[in-house]
């Protein structure tokens, strides 16, 4: 504090003035006023006079003031300082970096049963968690080639007609609750999964149940399975209870035989639950099936198809003796949605690295923030926006961020019937040589994942292997690669149709991506001498099963690791062919197609079924979209993955630094 | 009681009649089998058909809405069937996932209405009495950018500002000495404008308010307080007997008078904090049950001190230390909160405030821990839908106090010589605080549907998820599950108030 003090006797009494430019002095004048007014009263005391008391006290006030101001300064003066608290614990850094005993995953909605299999299963996270608590013969690497899994057992195929493969579950294989996996397991899989008793007319023997839904308000009958598909196929197993190996026997070829062998469930649980004996390797169950004891089954079916499901919101788990586990993980505990797996000892291959594997339901919005505040370590999002990315890379180096091309695509699908606006191929490749595929990629896809391309092909995406193999075998792709105005012109001359001619490009209302994707094919395609509306609809499936309300639309679809799945977008009367699109050759291919049972023959047919629909294309693809995986840098192992196993499919070998 | 079986059937009414409107917009609000169309997966037509057989898709929308009455009606008639209120979308009964969404929301709802309540009521009483002074502006201020705040956006906010740099702060708990003066100021500044008077008294406040703010935070991050928090028997017992002095201060007052009723809430003070000297050891492993005795007792001995020190007023000496004795039993479980503080810590890897969630998943902990884990994840959540709520008592509660100050009886009572604190206190206040008691119902139904967004943003498994996922699907189930909820509780509430209000001023009668 700068000022002069000036040092005088007044009274017989020592006491300082202080004439301070200060700030504090306007502000001491009036305390001290103050505090002569409130001492008008004072009484008399020992030989003081008031006045005499009042200079003292004005003094001593004038003096506390002071030290107030100073002390206030000098800490302002020594603002740049730190106060800090002293560190926890003795000091002593841990010499090897720990390692935590829990890792968190964001989902988006919790896992809603145990059991995958049931119709009632609907969230895609049930494989999230089933990766690591319920194996198979067989898994999928991220770029989607599917590789046996020997740690749970090994197959073969011994003939190819009748379609013959012979499985051997391993010969240390349990559940957690230290039951042998064996051959209850895979016979109750198969009266399940074949709708042998279904009840509404499946049959085991070659009924494909695809396309044959339950009649209305029918209740589905023994075992409430998702899908027959495949399963239908094979003839019963035989064998005997305890058997590790069992042979799946064919009615007919079926080309995705390979991810079939999955979807065991622990058969002396559903016996037990269902009123059988799990004794003896579960002889009562393997006896009622085999001798079709229907009265028997039901309960068991009823406990298959319900008793494993989760309460809504995962608010709690069933009993953990029924939910056993055949993998690295097993079943720990569950609240609000929040799934808690636990590492599984009785699991006979590489034993999971970190102890605890928690599944965390967390809003898709709100997941960037909940990874910066570490309440998860791990997500991955199949639709990332790039506000999402801009904030994860805001996040510097506290999180890793990878991006990749997904199974998702984009598509622009063409009414190709008779009384479609494309029923000209022509009028179609015309489309197809207008839109800008690249201005696409470049505004939509690129600005997440920077190397997206271009997709080719419509039943192969880049993230898959064999995608490039396939195109390379494609040529007739890279006519469409480039847009090519010109070509267009001339083929719609060709096709002689009218121009401009009017499509009317459908596409889910509410999306400014899918509004703002059609205006720039607009803005192409309209030189060529189409006349694109935008035609935004809440209702986009509905519109689209009716032929005539629409005459291209745009929307996403996703590859799938099966052969088949893309059969009825493209074969005449398909479910999903909106469009009404009708190629002999290319139905002949699809049928081929569905009885071929070697993969690499299958490949062949695939490409030349790709040929075929770029020379009488019925859609246009536009591109993979990209997904995302973000996770702490703390976390090491987590690496991207489009399959449906998504972020956690090598998480048993993941690990955490602790904090 | 005519008048109550009349207001029931009316009520009644009102509810049906939402709730069709309600069921007709949801039920067409968008297309039920949306994500199916979509799906390309093999059991596309049986997961078509079991919806459709769940959500009753082949009859028209009142029949579906007739048909969800009978299903309310199973679980209102008793023996009437499977009370189930309906099945959502996947098959599975509503009534079961409306039980687990409560527990939360109900959480949310209690705390912030309490929260709203005491805070807005302290706030406009104040604004009341210091009529166009500076925090009279800066409250009104407050409370119409409360009002216009999107709490959305708020709760992105608090989820940044609040959690995640807060926790950022709790991993190195420092703060440079000028922010530590200027953490004082602001608060010193409040106080000023709390406490009123004089330039030189606000003066005065201030800088004495910023120097003890600066001081005890400067002392609280050198002694690593921040790491291991506790307030200790010792802070217990002091701020017990400070909770004595403002009780007695604002209910009975200082005045020679009253000094017994004083001196029963100290001794009720420190009885109480002697008890938690005691039970503290006891407590650290604690149930509902056993904090429920220790509360119970400490709340009865208290009483029975103020009793016996009460004298001639032992009445009001008893009443003022029973709630002498329920601070010291907040105290109390603010103590053991905070010191289960570090194990918390520790299990949340350092980041014991969270964004997301009503609770931390797996964590294994005492009664003290997993409470403080779920207070922690409650107060953001609280906070974002406390603001309308507050904003909107503030305004009420001042509105109120200024009419009530203006009337005759209020200026009789000053005219006859009652100090200040019996006039605002028993006269004004009391009478200002009749017409509240509309003002909780009406917020009810506000603070439900606050907890909508917020249970979106803080990714919280209640009501709101319940409605807002339904709604996001076409699933009318489970948001008639909400909105039943929701209007059942508001007309209840507006019932009860009704009710209460012709109990509280006589004035007014039920015809």
């Amino acid at each position: 504090m700068r000022g002069r003090v000036k040092n005088a006797v007044r009274g017989g009494r020592r006491f300082a003035v202080l004439t301070a430019r200060s700030p504090c002095r306007r502000w001491l004048q009036g305390a001290e006023q103050e505090v002569s007014a409130g001492l008008g009263s004072v009484a008399v005391t020992g030989l003081r006079t008031p006045t005499m008391l009042a200079r003292e006290v004005r003094v001593r006030t004038r003096r506390g003031v002071a030290g107030v101001c100073a002390v206030l300064t000098g800490v302002l003066v020594a603002g740049c300082g730190t106060a800090s608290s002293p560190p926890d614990g003795d000091g002593t850094a841990p010499t090897t970096p720990e390692l935590a005993d829990t890792i968190t995953v964001g989902i988006d909605q919790p896992p809603d049963t145990y059991n995958p299999g049931t119709a009632e299963s609907s969230s895609i996270y049930n494989a999230y968690v089933g990766n690591l608590t319920q194996q198979a013969f067989t898994t999928a690497r991220p770029d989607g080639t599917l590789v046996p899994n020997e740690v749970y057992g090994t197959y073969v195929k011994t003939s190819d007609d009748p379609l013959t493969v012979e499985y051997t579950f391993a010969a240390d294989a349990v559940w957690s609750d230290g039951t042998p996996i064996d051959f209850d397991d895979a016979l109750l899989a198969w009266a399940a999964l074949s709708g042998a008793y279904s009840g509404d007319g499946a049959t085991g023997e070659g009924d494909d149940a695809e396309g044959d839904a339950p009649a209305e308000g029918a209740r589905p009958g023994l075992f409430g399975a998702a899908s027959t598909s495949g399963w239908a196929l094979v003839e019963k197993l035989e064998g005997e209870p305890g058997d590790k190996t069992f042979t799946m026997v064919f009615s007919e070829p079926y080309p995705d035989w390979e991810v079939l062998a999955g979807g065991f469930m622990p058969a002396h649980v559903a016996a037990e639950e269902g009123g059988l004996s799990a004794a003896d390797d579960g002889a009562e169950l393997v006896e009622a099936i085999r001798t079709d004891d229907v009265e028997a089954l039901a309960p068991v079916a009823e406990f298959w198809s319900t008793g494993w499901s989760f309460p809504d919101g995962l608010t709690s788990l069933p009993d953990l003796d029924l939910i056993p586990a055949s993998g690295p993980y097993r079943y720990e505990s569950a609240a609000e949605g929040a799934l808690t797996l636990v590492r599984n000892e009785r699991w006979w291959g590489e034993p999971a690295r970190t102890e605890h594997l928690v599944f965390a339901t967390v809003g898709a919005d709100e997941m960037v923030q909940a990874l910066e505040n570490g309440e998860i370590d791990v997500f991955d999002q199949a639709n990332p926006t790039t506000d999402m990315v801009t904030r994860l890379s805001a996040l510097g180096d506290a999180v890793h961020v990878e991006t990749g091309e997904s199974l998702a695509y984009s598509r622009l699908d063409l009414d190709s019937s008779s009384t479609g606006v494309f029923d000209d191929v022509r009028v179609r490749q015309a489309f197809g040589r207008c839109v800008p595929r690249q201005d696409l990629v470049d505004k939509f896809a690129r600005p997440i994942e920077p190397d997206s391309e271009i997709l080719q092909l419509r039943e192969l995406v880049p993230a898959q292997a064999a995608y490039d193999q396939v195109l390379d075998q494609v040529p007739v792709a890279a006519e469409y690669r480039d847009v090519d105005l010109e070509g267009a012109r001339a083929l719609l001359a060709e096709a002689r149709v009218s121009t401009p001619l009017r499509v009317r490009v459908l596409y889910a209302a509410g999306s400014t991506l899918r509004a703002d994707q059609v205006a720039l094919v607009a803005a192409s395609c309209n030189q060529a001498g189409f006349a694109v509306e935008g035609r935004p609809d809440p209702d986009l499936f509905g519109t689209l099963a009716q032929r005539g309300g629409w005459d291209a639309a745009i929307f996403g679809w996703y590859a799938s690791e099966l052969v088949t799945a893309g059969e009825s977008s493209y074969v005449t009367g398909g479910g999903l062919n909106f469009g009404g699109y009708s190629n002999r050759e290319v139905d002949r291919l699809w049928t081929e197609l569905g009885r071929e049972t070697d993969r690499a023959a299958a490949l062949e047919l695939r490409t030349r079924l790709e040929r075929l629909l770029w020379e009488d294309p019925y859609n246009v693809p536009l591109y993979a979209n990209p997904g995302l995986l973000a996770y702490s840098s703390v976390v090491s192992g987590p690496a991207y993955n489009p399959t449906q196993y998504g972020s956690s499919w090598n998480a048993q070998t993941w690990t955490k630094a602790s904090g | 009681m005519p008048v109550v079986v009349r207001r029931l059937l009316v009520s009644l009414l009102v509810v049906l009649a939402s709730t069709a409107l309600m069921y007709g917009l949801v039920a067409l609000s968008g297309n039920p089998l949306q994500d199916l169309l979509e799906y390309s997966g093999p059991d596309r037509d049986a997961r078509i058909a079991a919806r459709t057989a769940a959500l009753d898709l082949d009859e028209p929308v009142p029949v579906r809405y007739a048909l969800w009455l009978q299903d309310v009606g199973r679980c209102v008639v008793p023996g009437g069937g499977d009370c189930t209120l309906g099945l959502d979308r996947q098959s599975r009964p509503v009534l079961p996932q409306l039980g687990s969404a409560l527990g939360s929301t109900l959480r949310l709802v209690a705390a912030a209405t309490a929260g709203a309540m005491v805070v807005g009521v302290v706030a406009g009483v104040v604004s009341a009495l210091r009529q166009y002074g500076a925090f009279d502006h800066a409250a009104t201020l407050v409370a119409f950018v409360c009002f216009s705040l999107p709490v959305f956006w708020v709760s992105t906010l608090l989820k940044q500002y609040v959690a995640i740099d807060l926790n950022t702060w709790l991993g190195d708990p420092s703060l440079a000495y000028g922010t530590i003066v200027a953490i004082g100021l602001a608060a010193g500044a409040g106080w000023a404008l709390l406490v009123g008077g004089s330039a030189r008294r606000r003066a005065l406040v201030l800088v004495v308010a910023a120097a003890a703010t600066s001081s005890t935070l400067l002392a609280l991050i050198i002694s690593g307080w921040f790491r291991r928090p506790s307030l200790g028997v010792l802070g217990v017992a002091v701020s017990a007997v400070v909770a004595a002095l403002l009780w007695s201060a604002l209910l009975v007052g200082l005045r020679r008078r009253a000094r017994p009723v004083l001196r029963g809430a100290i001794g009720s003070a420190v009885v109480g904090a002697a008890v938690v000297a005691v039970a503290q050891s006891r407590l650290a492993d604690a149930t509902w049950l056993t904090l429920g005795l220790v509360a119970v007792l400490v709340v009865a001995l208290a009483a029975l001190t103020g009793w016996a020190l009460g004298g001639h007023a032992r009445r009001a000496a008893a009443q003022v230390a029973a709630l002498t004795g329920g601070t010291v039993v907040v105290l109390m479980v603010v103590d053991q909160l905070l010191r289960a503080y570090p194990a918390l810590y520790h299990a949340t890897d350092g980041r014991p405030v969270s964004t997301t969630g009503s609770r931390t998943p797996n964590l294994d902990g005492t009664f003290w821990e997993t409470n403080l884990d779920l207070a922690l994840h409650l107060v953001l959540p609280t906070i974002a839908v406390m603001l309308v709520s507050v904003a909107t008592y503030t305004r009420f509660t001042r509105s109120g106090m200024l009419e009530t100050l203006a009337q005759d009886h209020v200026r009789t009572a000053r005219a006859g010589g009652l100090d200040e604190r019996d006039v605002v206190v028993g006269h004004a206040l009391r009478n200002a605080l009749v017409p509240l008691v509309t003002l909780v119902a009406f917020d009810l139904a506000g603070i439900l549907g606050g907890a909508v967004v917020v249970e979106t943003v803080f990714g919280w498994n209640g009501l709101g998820r319940l409605f807002a996922t339904g709604l996001a699907n076409v699933d009318p189930n489970p948001v008639m599950a909400f909105f039943l909820v929701a209007a059942v509780a508001t007309v209840t509430c507006n019932l009860l108030a009704d009710l209460a209000y012709a109990r509280l001023d006589p004035r007014i009668r039920l015809r």
